[in-house]
């Protein structure tokens, strides 16, 4: 049984008084999506993609406007506040900001135990356990009495995953968590992320604007564009390069640590206006800057489906964008 | 990359021995420590570490916009022979956007919400130069289509929040360019910017340095952007400089443990095995080791580290501010590594 389905899930904002259609902005639109039991599930994507709020819906702090949301085979009732849902599927969320994670007045241990309150340890007992679970994120026992100030940026998001952890939780929305950190800690807590997914029965799903760390924590990707799901691969190693253009590209615009990479490579750096959530394009949403948009991608909204085993997109052209890429640029530049 | 870029050649901005502090309750805070640098017309340098590495502080310093109370206390920032830190602050605002531009992480912040775009350029023109308004605007319109503006006469007349963030810094890069400075100082300027936009800022600045000769200091933490874009890297660590070289000898066969540390560190999407880390983190600035300032991350510390060590030179341009590598020489990365059991074309692995 899957962890989590989504079917068909679309979340609209109204901003403003006016509810005319301009003002709906479309931060998610029909995504359908499967979270499987022990694998972690990436999402990457501009800002403004919907990424977040899918995060949200499915850790059940949003509420879908269409579609539903079903949770190890039940569905998830639409009449419970939205934090609820959350605590009752036991989901945890980790966020960019771990600062503003904790608070500034209270203790890190205090912190990290609150999630326990419920369970009727004793005072002790609470103690010992957030004792523990310092000692798993790597932080020195003493920090349980520390003020969340005192704490490094690193540190901080170690204790804000320790307090994730604390409710024992089935699956883990990391939200951006490694983005604010420092070069020299990111990779830290991107292994401690790993060691913790083998130590305990968690699943993730990690959210990134950054094609790289979600390569690397990942088995499968879902890539987004304006509140839709553009590509899926569900085997995230290098055997399946990404297919739809705008993944393509993603990937080709983030510059490789390697200047002898760089120098032999061309970067496709795309023309044409963002469109926005809130005044969508017709048809296919991303032909505004598509390098190989024809009439019909205006016309028609392609849907996501399967391009080849393991790999779902959606574009009216699948594959031939890759061609065209591969052909014209040397052996160094793997999209 | 800047190809064309020299090696060696009458540098158009010279920094010796620049220190800057900021005063705190424990003292004085040094956050740039006895930093000094040659930058050549037409070479992208780079300058990477982390947050509190001194490297936006740096950056300040050269355009003499350190905040208060922090202030600079020593050493020479020489711009064409003259040295501006002996200049007023009068004097000063003239240097600043005509011979040194800047841009800036943040282009919203960087303008004036309540005024076009148009009104801000063409003030930013008029400032230095003796125009009209109607060669002004010429001028303006110009230089946005340069930097890829579609309809630049039109949008000219828009407020700032009319931009997106990518289109705004191009904005902020052509009004750097309107007076021709010999020097441009970028502080993290894709960072706000999603990534396919950062592809196009990236262009940009590799244009300026290649097309117009523009010595440019470029700040960031982007590793990536610093392998593309950058023809020699300063890294920077606590306040001091620890390595600088050209940009292949860094990423190939890095002198000190803590830039090896940080290439190594990033996630590579072929092996997917656990990350390299540097562990630890870094020494608040009030209570800085005694010796070597990465000592207690370093693998591979010795009695000696706990004197401090100065930036000495290697060889190939190369300079290195730790005692284990310049006794035991260089430190080859994974990318190093790899090379050698591909048995691909060396590139830069003999360090020419």
């Amino acid at each position: 049984m899957s962890l989590v389905e989504l079917d068909r899930v679309s979340v609209h904002f109204s901003r403003g008084q006016r509810r005319t259609r301009s003002d709906t902005v479309h931060a998610l639109d029909d995504v359908t999506l499967t979270i499987n039991p022990g694998e972690v599930l990436g999402i990457v994507g501009e800002s403004g993609c919907g990424k977040t709020t899918l995060g949200r819906v499915i850790v059940g702090l949003e509420r879908p406007t269409s579609g539903e949301v079903v949770v190890r085979g039940v569905k998830r009732s639409r009449n419970q506040r939205p934090g609820a849902n959350a605590r009752n599927d036991g989901f945890q969320m980790v966020y960019q900001d771990a600062a503003g994670s904790l608070n500034p007045w209270k203790r890190i241990g205090w912190s990290i135990g609150e999630p326990l309150q419920n369970e009727g340890l004793g005072k002790a007992e609470r103690r010992r356990r957030v004792t523990e679970l310092l000692d798993q994120v790597g932080l020195p026992g003493q920090m349980i009495d520390r003020y969340p100030g005192e704490l490094s940026g690193g540190q901080q998001q170690r204790a804000a995953i320790a307090r994730a952890l604390a409710s024992k939780p089935r699956l883990i929305v990391l939200d951006e968590a490694v983005s604010s950190l420092d070069m020299s800690t990111q990779a830290q807590v991107l292994n401690l992320l790993k060691d913790l997914a083998d130590q305990h029965p968690v699943n993730y799903v990690f959210i990134s604007h950054d094609i790289a760390a979600v390569d690397f924590m990942s088995d499968r990707i879902a890539v987004m564009y304006l509140g839709k799901i553009v590509e899926l691969q569900n085997s995230a190693k290098d055997t399946h390069p990404l297919v739809h253009p705008y993944s393509i590209t993603l990937r080709s615009a983030v510059p490789v640590p390697d200047p002898a990479v760089e120098k032999g490579r061309s970067r496709i750096v795309l023309t044409g206006p963002v469109a926005s959530a809130s005044d969508l394009p017709s048809g296919c949403r991303f032909h505004t800057r598509c390098p190989i948009a024809q009439p019909i991608c205006s016309e028609e909204e392609p849907e996501l489906t399967e391009h080849q085993l393991d790999t779902s997109v959606a574009c009216h052209f699948a594959g031939e964008f890759e061609h065209l890429y591969r052909r014209s640029s040397n052996s160094n530049t793997q999209p | 990359m800047a190809v064309l870029a020299p090696a060696s050649g009458p540098s158009v901005l010279s920094v010796r021995n620049l220190v800057t502090v900021y005063p705190g309750r424990d003292g004085e805070v040094v956050a740039v420590d006895d930093v000094s640098f040659e930058l050549s017309p037409g070479e992208v340098l780079g300058i990477v570490g982390d947050s509190g590495s001194g490297k936006t502080t740096l950056a300040r310093s050269l355009l003499g916009l350190v905040s208060t109370p922090g202030r600079i206390i020593g050493g020479e920032i020489e711009l064409h022979g003259r040295d501006l830190l002996k200049l007023s602050h009068k004097e000063m605002r003239q240097v600043r956007g005509r011979e040194i531009g800047m841009i800036f992480q943040n282009p919203i912040r960087s303008f004036h919400p309540g005024f076009t775009i148009g009104w801000q350029l063409i003030e930013a023109a008029t400032q230095h130069a003796n125009i009209s308004r109607r060669e002004a605007t010429e001028k303006i319109v110009e230089a946005l289509t340069w930097v890829g503006m579609p309809e630049p006469a039109e949008r000219i007349n828009d407020y700032p929040h009319q931009f997106s963030g990518g289109m705004l810094q191009r904005v902020m890069i052509a009004m750097s360019l309107l007076n021709e400075p010999a020097v441009l100082i970028a502080d993290e300027p894709t960072t706000a910017l999603d990534v396919t936009i950062q592809a196009q800022i990236l262009e940009l600045i590799e244009r300026l340095a290649v097309d117009r000769g523009m010595g440019v200091v470029l700040v960031t933490h982007n590793l990536g952007m610093v392998a593309s874009l950058c023809d020699r890297v300063i890294v920077m660590y606590v306040g001091q400089i620890v390595e600088e070289a050209p940009v292949e000898t860094v990423f190939r066969t890095p002198a000190h443990p803590y830039a090896r540390g940080l290439l190594d560190s990033q996630p590579d999407r072929s092996t997917g095995k656990r990350l390299t880390e540097v562990r630890g983190a870094s020494p608040q600035m009030t209570e800085l080791p005694s010796g070597c300032r990465f000592q207690n991350r370093c693998d591979y510390v010795e009695e000696k580290c706990t004197e401090p060590p100065a930036l000495a030179d290697l060889s190939h341009g190369q300079k290195v501010r730790c005692w284990i590598s310049q006794r035991h020489g260089l430190l080859p990365t994974r990318l190093a590594d790899s090379d050698h059991r591909d048995r691909a074309e060396s590139t830069g692995l003999s360090g020419k």
